[in-house]
């Protein structure tokens, strides 16, 4: 093609140089309509197709015989056509001879091409225009992969600043905030504006930034790629949080890191539920260890009630056995004088004596049994309390007069003293148990010395007090004389089953009253018993 | 012959009273003590001594246990032969762990108590 104006004269040389222009023409044209890659055609200065290669063939669909002759604008989608576009183009390429865009262009089949084109003006010597040149190229695959990749970030954008239930932020690599996600603005309370720029370690406590832990973090990131650490975090509002933090260093294809990122977990109810499952494990272990500790006392409190009880058995048994002894050996020898037919000899005296004698063992033994089943009747809660109406003091006169001569045994001499009358509601039968088993003991103890008993009245109350100048009870034994099966001082061996003053507390407790005792070693020992006027079962 | 005499150590007034009835209504002689210290005392004293020493094993004051290791140092108490008497359950092993000849269990059969003074004194 001859895009210069001819000369008017031609020389030999020059027509040597015309052919060799035309023959370099010729293999120019040869190698622009080879190029498949490139569409690469003419247009005359309107903009109607004159030339057509083979790239442009490919690219666009249509052979050089459809093509040659029509307006360029065929390319063009409709939007395009309407707002003059081509025309555009030419115009801009004449003005400032070439013009250059991508776009969506129209193959044949009316499919649409990414094309990248660039058109260029042909002036000839004199500068006027006889056309245009026009390269296009085909993009659209360049360009879905861009877009798929802009589609890609923009939706991991979207992605990671839709997220709430995590901080996910960008650091710069010199720490300062790059870009802040809604998880963030949750978790830390700041708001993207205020928070792009800042340096990082305004989300860490103070010690923490003391200690450096800041440029610690990065540079371990930096170094072996991540960081992972959990820790009290602050919140814009100066709370503190339990987080779990991620920082991941990012790096360009050259290797370079460009920056960090930083995701951030709220796990303050979970280490919360782990704090209290631990703190409910060592109350659970600190319960345990009570619990043993109690059932141990447990145990050792039934070792020691079995201990006591089998104490009690020896001990009740060798009670029993006591008066069974003289009881034995007087029936047997009186049966063996029945044997032998020497009973007649045996004057009414020595008779009297060992009826005595039985009779007191039987007495004592009867005593036994009913203490024995007094413990019982306490124990299962059956001590039943009649009450009537009768004068106490008429009650203890009767007693002590029914008892002289164990009185007079005892060789203590016993002065009561007391009003005229007193007269209350009790259990008569159960006061005169409680005020013989205290005398019994006055007289047992009381080493032959004076026994008083004082009965007064205070208010609603009744008190007996029973003094004796006896042997008296050592301080660390008063508590455990109203126990059951105590009895003082195994040494001293005064027998008994040691139930009285348990029995005593009892009855006394139950009628409402109370009971207590002072005592000093070998001065004696005062019980005092008080009672209500009027009982109540 | 005239029968050796009997020692009886118990508290117990009863017993030792039924005991010492008996026991003379059969020709013996019969001593008693209400405790350890009191029958050490009496037999201290004594010029000649018993054929047999009937001790109980709990007292006051001092019990049959302690009697027994205050016998044992005295030379001439030593050689009197004692019978142990006790409701105690476990009086086997105490006698045998005392070194007592002899142990009987309260409350004691009329023909034992016989036996015993019948085997000690004659």
């Amino acid at each position: 093609m001859n895009i210069k104006s001819s000369q008017p004269k031609a020389s030999p040389e020059l027509h040597e140089v015309n052919s060799q222009l035309a023959a370099q023409e010729q293999i120019f044209k040869l190698l622009v309509e080879s190029v498949i890659d490139y569409g690469i055609f003419l247009m005359d200065p309107n903009g109607f197709i004159q030339s057509w290669n083979a790239g442009a063939e490919k690219i666009e669909g249509y052979k050089a015989s459809e093509i040659i002759g029509k307006h360029f604008s065929i390319f063009y989608l409709d939007d395009d056509i309407q707002r003059q576009h081509p025309q555009y183009e030419i115009k801009q390429a004449a003005l400032h001879g070439r013009y250059e865009e991508e776009g969506w262009r129209l193959k044949k089949d009316k499919s649409k091409f990414w094309a990248s084109i660039v058109i260029t003006s042909l002036r000839n010597t004199e500068g006027k225009l006889i056309g245009f040149a026009k390269v296009t190229r085909d993009l659209t695959e360049k360009k879905e992969v861009e877009m798929q990749l802009r589609l890609s970030e923009e939706r991991s954008r979207r992605m990671f600043e839709g997220i709430k239930d995590y901080s996910f932020i960008t650091l710069n690599t010199d720490g300062t905030v790059a870009s802040w996600n809604e998880g963030a603005r949750r978790i830390k309370g700041y708001e993207k504006e205020e928070i792009l720029g800042k340096y990082f370690s305004i989300f860490y406590t103070e010690d923490d930034i003391q200690m450096g832990k800041c440029e610690y973090e990065l540079r371990e990131a930096s170094e072996t790629g991540r960081f992972e650490d959990t820790g009290w975090r602050v919140r814009k509002d100066g709370t503190k949080f339990w987080a779990s933090v991620l920082i991941t260093a990012i790096r360009n294809e050259n290797g370079n890191i460009i920056g960090f990122s930083k995701v951030t977990r709220d796990i303050t109810d979970k280490k919360r539920a782990e704090d209290l499952l631990r703190m409910s494990y060592v109350n659970l272990e600190k319960r345990v260890e009570e619990r043993t500790k109690e059932i141990s006392e447990t145990n050792d409190k039934l070792q020691k009630a079995i201990q006591v009880r089998d104490e009690f058995l020896s001990i009740a048994s060798h009670e029993l056995r006591t008066p069974l002894t003289p009881l034995k050996l007087q029936i047997q020898s009186l049966a063996a004088n029945i044997r032998k037919k020497t009973y007649t000899q045996i004057n009414e005296d020595r008779l009297q004596k060992m009826a005595d004698t039985c009779n007191k063992a039987i007495s004592r033994l009867s005593n036994l049994v009913d203490n024995l089943l007094d413990v019982s009747r306490i124990n299962s809660g059956k001590l039943k309390l009649y009450f009537e109406e009768f004068d106490l003091i008429e009650l203890i006169n009767e007693i002590i007069d029914r008892h002289r001569s164990d009185i007079s045994f005892s060789k203590s001499e016993l002065t009561v003293e007391g009003p005229q009358s007193l007269i209350g509601v009790f259990d008569r039968l159960r006061i005169e148990q409680i005020f013989l088993n205290l005398l019994t003991n006055s007289l047992k103890y009381g080493k032959g010395q004076p026994i008083e008993i004082k009965i007064f009245q205070e208010s609603n109350t009744v008190v007996l007090k029973f003094i004796d100048r006896g042997m008296g009870i050592k301080q660390e034994d008063m508590n455990r004389i109203f126990e059951r099966f105590e009895r003082l001082n195994p040494e001293t061996a005064i027998g008994g089953l040691g139930l009285g003053l348990y029995i005593t507390r009892q009855i006394v407790e139950a009628h409402g009253g109370s009971i207590k005792v002072s005592s000093q070693i070998d001065l004696g020992s005062t019980f005092e018993v008080r009672l209500p006027l009027e009982s109540k079962s | 012959m005239t029968k050796k005499s009997i020692f009886i150590v118990e508290d117990d007034a009863d017993i030792r009273q039924s005991m010492s009835d008996i026991l003379q209504e059969l020709g013996y002689t019969v001593g008693s003590a209400s405790n350890g210290l009191d029958a050490l005392t009496q037999l201290r004293e004594m010029k000649e001594h018993p054929g047999v020493i009937i001790l109980d094993l709990m007292m006051p004051v001092l019990d049959g246990m302690g009697f027994r290791k205050e016998q044992e140092k005295d030379q001439k108490l030593f050689t009197i032969p004692t019978v142990l008497l006790s409701a105690d359950s476990r009086l086997p092993i105490k006698a045998k762990e005392n070194g007592f000849q002899e142990f009987v269990k309260k409350p004691i059969e009329l023909e034992h108590l016989i036996a015993i003074a019948e085997k000690y004194c004659g």
